[in-house]
């Protein structure tokens, strides 16, 4: 009972802050500035703080305007220059987060700055685990799944329907994660990432991106076995045996072989030189 | 548009391969752009590189279905955490170019685009090492209190990186096409059908390293329903996606409910209700 109470209340307290998704004009006009800023986050890539300075670049003309003390400005993009690694789609979001943070902070003499970079930090690894598995693993895939299928007749429409998939989500997630990251607020988001929530939404995506590869395994590993076997004068064909058996058979067993592989550490391009050997060798038996 | 570009290469020789060239730079440039100024929105992937090039060398249909081919091949290099394993741009850039200037076939492409993109990566370790000493260049801004040099030093490295790709991409093609072709004649036919072959079963190893990325043995089993919908069911991966997604929404939700749920009965456990126990399983 006093549980029910406590989730009745969270959902209150829920309803409460998605009437605060409605900006105001010039929130509305500075998150159009950091929708335009987010792009070039990898622009100054490097080792040490990977996509950091392109995060603080991103931010920059909206600290200005939060900060009225030019110090406390200067030292809000140098927190921003530390280091920052996540999957592009997905800065955009903690983006959002941060600045409503800086906001706090500006405002508010007690406010812990040290929280700002806590959250981008605990933020980054689990929004990168969610957005490789949706953009890389499942919505690319599925793109150039359809795009591929076009693209082999020449059909223009290929690579423009490629495009058009990947990236209608890709800039909607962009543009609604800051909205939502900069009104939602630093605690909302940190209660999905402790319920589970944001854990479920990954192993969601994660299933999809698996059922995609396998889709693609089945549909463009192509190997089809020639050689026949002539038995007692009758003419064997091996790939309508090994249909029989399986279809698909070979292809599933060379990407399997593959993927374990991958997971005992062998380098890819190791298992590339083999499979250009693999590829040689069927062509020179006559197998393929 | 072909004819014409053949008459020009015989009555003026080494200019037109100049301004192919330098054509094909831009699209370089356009390319490395996209990958790190404007977030990787796919732009830089083979299905719509190679298109361009077929574009600027007058082959827009060949175009389209060379980047298919590479597209393929390259379906499962990608760049997570901004570390490359191919440098899949410069690969299908520079094989495209060359097969479509010297008129081969998509098998070519594979042959060149592999060791290409392999090779290119040294060239990405270099730049962002210098990257690297630039941060020192940033802090040494702030510090100062140079915010507008600190901006200014992000826009020109944005602009900077692409600028060294195309660079490097018009000497390639203007002294590297007469080696490639050379290097094109002298394979022997039986090597062009093993890397017909290849080309075939190299999709796997992408593949392999997207499953690497996925895999949880839980969960397993939905590459094996991918698998069968399309090997067995003949489905298009239009109709695999539209499974795929809805039992991945039906998965989130029941997911998140479990732990709701768990979480509850932990917490009304504490409390000592057991009679409330069922309330809870119906309420929720």
């Amino acid at each position: 009972m006093i549980n029910n109470l406590e989730v009745a209340q969270g959902e209150q307290v829920l309803v409460k802050q998605s009437n605060k998704l409605e900006l105001n004009k010039e929130e509305r006009k500075m998150i159009n500035q950091l929708f335009i800023r987010q792009f070039p986050l990898m622009g100054s890539m490097n080792y040490t703080r990977m996509q950091g300075q392109g995060f603080a670049w991103a931010l920059q003309p909206m600290l200005k305007k939060i900060y009225t003390k030019r110090e406390d400005y200067l030292q809000a993009l140098k927190r921003n220059t530390m280091f920052f690694n996540t999957t592009p789609a997905m800065a955009p979001f903690i983006m959002g987060l941060t600045l409503s943070m800086e906001k706090e902070n500006a405002a508010n003499p007690d406010f812990d700055e040290s929280s700002i970079n806590a959250v981008k930090v605990g933020l980054m690894g689990p929004l990168a685990g969610l957005g490789d598995s949706f953009f890389w693993g499942t919505l690319r895939v599925i793109a150039a799944g359809v795009g591929i299928g076009l693209s082999t007749t020449g059909n223009f429409l290929g690579p423009i329907m490629f495009l058009l998939i990947y990236n209608i989500p890709n800039l909607l997630v962009r543009y609604y994660g800051a909205v939502i990251g900069y009104s939602y607020g630093g605690k909302y988001i940190t209660s999905a990432s402790e319920s589970g929530l944001l854990q479920s939404i990954t192993k969601a995506a994660s299933i999809m991106g698996l059922m995609m590869v396998g889709a693609m395994s089945a549909s463009m590993v192509s190997f089809t076995v020639k050689y026949p076997i002539v038995i007692g004068g009758a003419k064997i064909v091996l790939q309508e045996i090994l249909d029989k058996l399986l279809i698909g058979f070979v292809p599933l067993v060379i990407v399997l072989v593959c993927f374990t592989l991958l997971r005992k550490k062998v380098n890819p391009n190791w298992i590339l030189l083999g499979l250009v050997a693999f590829g040689f060798g069927c062509a020179v038996l006559g197998i393929l | 548009m072909e004819v014409v570009i053949l008459l020009l290469k015989k009555q003026r020789g080494g200019d037109i391969m100049n301004i192919e060239a330098l054509l094909i730079a831009l699209v370089m440039y356009f390319a490395k752009f996209c990958d790190h100024g404007l977030g990787q929105p796919m732009v830089e992937r083979p299905l719509v590189l190679a298109t361009l090039v077929g574009l600027v060398l007058g082959h827009p249909t060949e175009g389209v279905m060379l980047g298919a081919t590479l597209e393929l091949i390259f379906l499962g290099t990608i760049t997570i955490g901004g570390s490359y394993p191919a440098d899949v741009i410069t690969g299908s850039i520079l094989a495209s170019s060359f097969v479509l200037l010297l008129g081969k076939g998509p098998e070519v492409a594979v042959t060149l685009a592999v060791p290409i993109s392999m090779l290119a990566v040294f060239v990405y370790n270099i730049i962002k090492l210098v990257y690297t000493a630039a941060v020192e260049r940033f802090d040494i801004y702030l510090e100062a209190g140079r915010d507008q040099a600190f901006c200014n030093l992000q826009v020109f490295l944005t602009l900077f990186k692409p600028f060294v790709y195309s660079v490097l991409t018009y000497f390639a093609i203007t002294l590297g096409t007469s080696v490639i072709e050379a290097v094109v004649k002298s394979i022997p036919p039986v090597v062009m059908q093993g890397l017909g072959a290849t080309a075939g079963v190299l999709p796997a190893l992408g593949f392999a390293i997207l499953l690497k990325t996925l895999w949880n043995a839980n969960i397993a089993a939905f590459f094996f329903i991918g698998f069968a919908l399309v090997a067995y069911l003949k489905l298009p991966i239009m109709g695999v996606a539209l499974f795929a997604g809805a039992i991945a929404v039906h998965s989130c939700y029941s997911d998140y409910n479990l732990k709701k749920l768990i979480a509850s009965t932990a917490g009304v456990a504490k409390s000592a209700a057991p009679a409330d126990d069922k309330e809870v399983f119906f309420n929720d």
